[in-house]
């Protein structure tokens, strides 16, 4: 039987936010309490050129392999799936090209505190100038997310007004 | 690089009085089970919200082949014909799209529960968009992103759920298509409120 809150308990709380003021390649969400279920990346934002994509990594793990993705893309003309792995998990822009206007993604990163799970990361991106995108990933590995790093593969540059925010979820 | 520390703040704070977004009720699984069911909703719930959400992580207890199971909803105990479903969906070499109608619950190709053939730390995702789940003029209809990758399989979809009946929701039950769901399944619903 679920367990049932009596009152609700009020959350999609904000732990983080930013609205660029300079341009930069890359930041980090850090210092992750691990006291939500889930997590929640909101971001909208313009790359400085032709952009590869932007990719996540957790808590500094660079293992080659733990985080496997796969995704559908459309771009206008076509759709695709294809998977991906590495050492981060791509998460927004699976078609390489411009991302100089308008672009927005929500990541869901579901039981991130859990201890006994690997991480399930949601994710649905649109790119004004690219492609539209859904994509499931996994990051292998039960250590609970207490950091999250961002940045685009190209080494291409976040603009200034761009905004990143993260929500914690209970559960 | 740009260092963004959680707000100590926020991090710290005791949760606060219900707001517009609450936890409303979770189910973590100890054991397996057939399925989930959040029941007493529109009783407990429809006077104060407008939308209800379901975040879920799952996998499946059922052995044998690796393939994915998948995800069923049916609401307020109703197993007649009155359910559609439609799926755009990827599974890594191509992107197709389902579709199913005068169905006994939402159902189509909603892939995302591993089987005990994958580790017990590899789970499917899923979030359950309800919108005006307790309105008695419109025909309940539920958006859905779900997936997974576990080692050796790959299932990412957006999903579309109708509920051909004007009665508000008292119950929403998930199921797999076969087996139940395995042990540390959690699942949990939310409800939004409007203006």
């Amino acid at each position: 039987m679920p367990t049932v809150y009596s009152p609700p308990v009020s959350t999609y709380v904000a732990l983080a936010t930013t609205t660029l003021a300079s341009t930069t390649t890359e930041l980090t969400f850090s210092n992750i309490p691990s006291s939500y279920r889930d997590l929640i990346i909101v971001a909208n934002f313009r790359m400085s050129g032709v952009a590869s994509a932007t990719r996540a990594q957790f808590n500094g793990d660079t293992t080659s392999g733990n985080y496997p993705t796969v995704w559908m893309v459309g771009t206008g003309s076509t759709a695709v799936s294809s998977t991906d792995g590495g050492t981060s998990m791509r998460i927004f822009g699976q078609n390489a090209g411009p991302k100089t206007v308008g672009q927005m993604g929500i990541v869901q990163i579901m039981d991130y505190s859990a201890t006994d799970k690997h991480k399930t990361v949601l994710v649905r991106y649109s790119g004004a100038d690219n492609d539209i995108t859904a994509q499931a990933g996994r990051w292998a590995s039960t250590n609970a997310i207490t950091t999250i790093r961002l940045f685009d593969s190209g080494g291409q540059s976040y603009q200034i007004g761009d905004t990143f925010s993260l929500y914690g979820i209970e559960a | 690089m740009l260092l963004l520390g959680v707000l100590a703040a926020q991090a710290e704070a005791a949760p606060a009085a219900a707001g517009s977004y609450d936890l409303l009720e979770t189910e973590i699984l100890t054991g397996t089970t057939a399925s989930v069911t959040f029941s007493s909703l529109n009783s407990t719930y429809g006077s104060t919200y407008q939308h209800l959400q379901i975040r879920m992580v799952a996998r499946s207890d059922e052995a044998g082949s690796s393939n994915l199971r998948d995800l069923r909803i049916q609401v307020n105990a109703d197993t007649g014909t009155n359910y559609a479903a439609h799926v755009l969906r990827g599974d890594g070499a191509g992107v197709y799209s389902n579709a199913a109608t005068s169905q006994t619950s939402v159902a189509t190709a909603m892939s995302m529960l591993p089987r005990p053939s994958n580790p017990t730390t590899q789970f499917g995702a899923a979030v359950i968009d309800v919108l005006d789940a307790f309105s008695s003029s419109k025909y309940s209809t539920f958006r859905i992103l779900g997936g997974a990758k576990p080692d050796g399989e790959d299932q990412i979809w957006l999903g579309s759920g109708l509920w051909m009946n004007t009665n508000a929701l008292t119950e929403i039950k998930l199921f797999a298509n076969s087996g139940n769901f395995g042990s540390n399944s959690r699942f949990s619903i939310y409800g939004l409120k409007g203006a």
